[in-house]
């Protein structure tokens, strides 16, 4: 995969995609330093992947309630409990989906969604999380309104 | 007015129904599948007046669905809400037949205006 392959996001881009998708006001926030739980992997044409974008667990939770307005109470139950409940884990593959509008090759070619793992006890997590140490890392944060804080990063 | 919205994404098809109940279209009758194949069968047994298509499902992509439809004769109108955000896209879904085709994440404003002509 090569660094310099895809275009980084800006916060801007990150927060004008969220308020898009969510019809909530999303702001910037300082930085935290919360664990990734979920990631996605989006592949090009021939299907390598090339980019990835994840988030941790408060946050995908979030981002899972924000897109069908799922009460806000039933974030801070998933967070307590440790894990995404797999109604939420359909709804933040979804925001995944969407995002891939986040991964802009710099020469134009397409690039699509090609799935997620979430949580550690994710067969495949811990592989995917190794490869994310060598890879050209963009962080962002950002508070969406009734639901909370997020941390996102994107890296290729 | 009956609307075919062809989503794999519950979630997805939960926001444009209720997006669309923002438009000018306001209430209407809503049908829903989750693949092109489905989306098929619903067309012939539903008789939407507009189908709103996502593009990458399992089984039938949105346009393998598009192709299907217009092959058969049947020119019901249809928009494409799709992540798909590139050029060649734009211009197979227009080619093909397609009325619109829509980027998400959309708002009711871009919806209005893109089905507006279908449903006047």
């Amino acid at each position: 995969m090569s660094v310099s392959a895809i275009h980084a996001p800006s916060l801007d881009d990150v927060v004008d995609l969220m308020h898009g998708l969510f019809a909530l006001e999303v702001k910037p926030f300082a930085k935290t330093t919360e664990a990734i739980y979920s990631i996605a992997e989006y592949a090009n044409k021939a299907g390598e992947v090339v980019g990835y974008i994840g988030c941790d667990l408060a946050g995908g939770c979030r981002l899972g309630a924000a897109l069908t307005q799922v009460p806000a109470g039933r974030v801070a139950e998933a967070v307590a409990e440790g894990a995404i409940p797999e109604s939420l884990v359909e709804n933040l593959n979804e925001v995944f989906n969407i995002s891939v509008n986040l991964i802009v090759p710099a020469d134009g070619s397409r690039v699509v969604f090609k799935r997620a793992v979430h949580g550690s006890s994710d067969a495949e997590f811990a592989s995917i999380r190794e490869k994310l140490e060598s890879l050209s890392k963009s962080e962002f944060c950002f508070d969406v309104a009734r639901y909370g804080v997020c941390q996102m990063f994107v890296a290729n | 007015m009956k609307v075919l919205i062809v989503d794999d994404s519950k979630a997805m098809r939960m926001i444009v129904k209720r997006t669309l109940s923002q438009t000018d279209v306001g209430k209407c009758d809503v049908v829903e599948a989750e693949n092109g194949a489905e989306g098929l069968a619903k067309v012939a047994s539903e008789k939407p007046n507009l189908v709103l298509c996502d593009w990458n499902m399992p089984e039938m992509s949105g346009i393998q669905f598009l192709q299907k439809l217009r092959e058969s004769g049947n020119h019901v109108n249809f928009g494409f809400i799709t992540s798909e955000s590139g050029a060649e896209i734009k211009t197979l879904a227009l080619e093909t037949g397609a009325q619109f085709i829509i980027t998400k994440p959309f708002t009711a404003e871009s919806l209005n205006s893109a089905i507006s002509p279908c449903v006047a």
